[in-house]
């Protein structure tokens, strides 16, 4: 489902590709827009051989739309496919959102009435990708600024159901939680509650924007109090999965990138050092009674 | 529950989304201004010198206009943009403008193309075992990453430059654009090298595209101008069918 390693990596963006390529700085992993490696051939492929030679890689779509009524664009299938077997990544992944309708895509990952009519249609769409990919992928739960009168199932509740009915993974995103939670009113401890402990196999740490009404993902930021936070809840619920750096708008200095993954590699560590604690004093204390 | 009542939410939302008489809520705004900026960034990478020449503000207008004209069919942003050239065409009448567009957008698509079909001694040899009788109704395809430009001028210099020409041209302007070891090379062609090539890309048998590149100029070298192109990599192998 994802090999990838139990630490923090960055996403890859190409403001930083030819240093990475070239100097390969230590990093526990990288992740990259499939749909940015979708040529036929040309440099850009070419330096993502040479990084997938070093690196473990992750392939995170962001123009599939799963959830959209509109068929699932076979092109677009075919070369995620074609990238997959070119790479051999360590992890595939998608978003649980819609984004194209009557031939229009709308380029964004727009946000679907959790209903179990979305519910049987994104798990359809998972189910087929995951049948042309042959390997399960991870989904991620998106940020949202619109709710629907006919959502019925609890957010948390409809994306641990689409990994029970598929077999998929979750990539949960904990920005997304928290911005969630803050637009929509969700408790966002227990909306890590409701996620199955075994399927977290990626976490996505991002900035937002919470300068007005409305708590915007913008992936232009480092990550934010509350949400680091959040993620500390998440890895003492989910253990140390492995965990992203994503920023994707006024794209810092590479160091920054690094200097953010280090924080989220040390509270990794420090998960790491609570659980073999906690293994070994119940050990001690299972011991002790015999 | 059928997809019905899903297809009709996401057929209301789109709906909304690019109804401009729809003030909508805090949230819709947010994934308008969201997908306005996406198409923004995707097309300001494609044509950054475009949109130098232009201003940031005219070529976000354009970009707002293309959109609502062509809107997006590809969950791809790289792949989308193009014809923006001929949008610019009949919106300014700044020539060398959509001249400079399609260069960017030619850059583009060799950036993103397959790699070359076979090197220029698998393309001699191929050559080499046709008869020379059978030579006029080959087709020798350009290579993949080999794109064609045609616009009033001055492009090349104006794309370079990244400046607005101080003498406007009403003369074409022809370009050839490929990769290379160092990126993306444009070369200025003369027309009747350019006519030969255009030919040979829409499909032309070599013989019938050599005739193009004569009647543009008699004196057309067609011994050279084959052994050249073969030679710096512009043709791929030959196909009979």
């Amino acid at each position: 489902m994802s090999e990838l390693p139990p630490t923090a990596g960055i996403g890859l963006r190409a403001p930083h590709v030819r240093t990475v390529r070239d100097e390969r700085p230590p990093i526990g992993w990288l992740e990259v827009h499939s749909e940015n490696y979708f040529a036929d051939g040309g440099a850009a492929l070419a330096s993502l051989d040479r990084i997938a030679a070093h690196y473990p890689l992750s392939l995170h779509g962001v123009g599939l739309a799963l959830g959209s009524v509109a068929p699932l664009d076979r092109e677009h299938v075919r070369k995620l496919a074609r990238l997959v077997e070119r790479v051999q990544p360590a992890s595939v992944s998608e978003h649980l959102c819609w984004g194209a309708f009557g031939g229009r895509h709308f380029n964004d990952l727009l946000p679907l009435p959790y209903t179990s009519e979305s519910l049987d249609h994104v798990c359809a769409r998972v189910a087929t990708l995951q049948d042309v990919l042959r390997r399960p992928i991870l989904v991620e739960n998106v940020s949202t600024y619109a709710t629907f009168p006919e959502s019925d199932i609890p957010e948390a509740e409809f994306v641990a159901a689409v990994a029970a009915r598929t077999g998929c993974g979750l990539l949960l995103d904990v920005n997304n939680v928290h911005v969630n939670a803050r637009n929509h009113g969700l408790d966002a401890g227990a909306y890590l509650a409701a996620l199955p402990v075994d399927r977290v196999h990626e976490i996505h740490l991002a900035g937002h924007d919470d300068s007005g009404g409305l708590v915007i993902d913008t992936h232009g930021a480092p990550v934010a109090p509350p949400v680091w936070a959040l993620y500390e809840a998440a890895l003492a619920r989910f253990g140390p999965v492995p965990t992203l750096i994503e920023w994707d708008t006024d794209i810092p200095p590479l160091d920054v990138l690094r200097d953010e993954a280090a924080r989220a590699q040390a509270l990794i560590d420090r998960c790491c050092k609570d659980r073999t604690v906690a293994r070994f004093a119940a050990h001690t204390a299972t011991a002790a009674q015999a | 529950m059928t997809t019905s009542r899903l297809a009709e939410r996401q057929r209301t939302f789109a709906e909304r989304l690019v109804d401009r008489d729809d003030a909508g809520d805090a949230g819709l705004a947010v994934y308008r201004r969201t997908i306005r900026a996406n198409y923004r960034n995707a097309l300001a990478a494609t044509y950054p010198v475009v949109r130098a020449l232009m201003g940031v503000a005219a070529f976000d207008g354009l970009v707002d206009a293309y959109v609502a004209a062509r809107p997006s069919t590809c969950g791809d942003l790289n792949v989308y943009g193009e014809g923006l050239a001929d949008r610019l065409a009949s919106a300014c009448d700044a020539g060398h403008l959509s001249g400079v567009a399609r260069l960017e957008w030619a850059i583009d698509e060799v950036a993103r193309a397959a790699d070359p079909d076979g090197s220029p001694a698998d393309v001699f040899a191929a050559m080499q075992a046709i008869p020379v009788e059978a030579l006029p109704a080959i087709r020798f395809p350009l290579q993949p990453d080999v794109r064609l430009v045609r616009g009033r001028g001055p492009i090349l210099r104006t794309w370079q430059a990244r400046a607005a020409p101080a003498e406007p041209c009403d003369d074409d302007e022809r370009l050839m654009v490929r990769r290379d070891a160092d990126g993306v090379r444009v070369e200025r062609l003369q027309a009747a090298e350019h006519a030969w090539l255009a030919a040979l890309a829409d499909g032309a048998a070599l013989g019938a595209a050599l005739a193009c590149a004569l009647r543009v100029d008699a004196s057309f070298d067609v011994s050279a101008a084959v052994g050249g192109r073969i030679a710096d990599g512009t043709l791929a192998r030959p196909r009979s069918d």
